[in-house]
């Protein structure tokens, strides 16, 4: 398991190489000049959100059914690094925003709007988990909460074609997309550059879940009688004192 | 042409992950050192 992980890390690591070699390779953009290359790592961080989120809906939903605690570590140790990668995608927007748009951030803007308010739904989402000792309990609501919150993920996505405020609507569609091949590769270098550093952020997050349950079990156990009534008191000498 | 922005979105992206992949790393191994003892 652990040499598994460590392979994944690895293979995230050179992906994240490549991925980055092939965004300084890319050619400059027509109107943005270089601040284009920002979306090879800002479209993929948001990609990875949504993926995130969905294995959390996912981890959620098998959790009610099956009652089985890993699928409740899949789901916090995604959330978790599906929070990440959206502050990744919140970061790199308002950094590319600034020389291109004239703004960090617009408060009008439904895309940016929505992508915050995602972003503190599921900080709720890890602050409930934290706030609720009991495992059973805390697998349940926070499965719940899992699944309600991901409405936000396709009102984020569609936000763009559902309201007409500062955000562009999607460029990367399909095969009809107006994008140069000369972007397109870079872009989906780093879109799997990503998803293995997303694959191995929530393995290693699930392992350390595995070991803090084991480490709760351990402390929680009471001071039990080890050997029950097989073994009684000894009398010390006691029937020799009554003599 | 101010390329300083672009440097600056992959410095914030690389620098964020290598700071929680360090931090998982060092969370998991002291959680292990825990256990054993």
């Amino acid at each position: 398991m652990r040499r598994s992980g460590f392979a994944l890390n690895i293979a995230a690591v050179a992906a994240i190489a490549i991925g980055f070699v092939s965004a300084v390779g890319a050619p400059s953009e027509q109107t943005q000049g270089d601040f284009a290359r920002i979306m090879f790592v800002h479209v993929p961080s948001a990609w990875l959100a949504f993926l995130a989120f969905g294995l959390t809906l996912a981890g959620g939903v098998m959790w009610l059914m099956r009652k089985q605690e890993r699928w409740d570590r899949l789901a916090a140790a995604s959330a978790e690094v599906g929070v990440f990668f959206t502050a990744l995608a919140l970061l790199t927007g308002m950094i590319w925003g600034y020389p291109v748009w004239g703004t960090f951030w617009d408060w009008g803007d439904a895309r940016m709007m929505s992508t915050a308010v995602m972003f503190f739904v599921y900080i709720g989402y890890l602050a409930l988990r934290r706030s609720i000792p009991d495992r059973a309990i805390r697998a349940r609501r926070s499965a719940i909460l899992g699944i309600v919150a991901f409405v936000q993920v396709p009102l984020v996505y569609f936000s763009v074609n559902l309201f007409r405020t500062l955000h562009q609507g999607a460029t990367f569609a399909g095969p009809d997309s107006p994008i140069d091949e000369g972007f397109v590769r870079p872009l989906l270098i780093n879109l799997a550059a990503f998803t293995l550093v997303y694959a191995a952020f929530t393995m290693s997050r699930m392992r350390i879940g595995t070991i803090e349950d084991e480490l709760d079990d351990v402390e929680a156990l009471p001071d039990l009688e080890l050997a029950g009534s097989g073994v009684t008191e000894p009398n010390l000498g006691r029937d020799f004192a009554d003599e | 042409m101010n390329e300083g922005w672009v440097v600056f979105a992959y410095v914030v992206v690389y620098g964020f992950m290598a700071g929680y992949g360090a931090y998982l790393a060092v969370r998991a191994r002291s959680l292990r050192r825990r256990r054993e003892s």
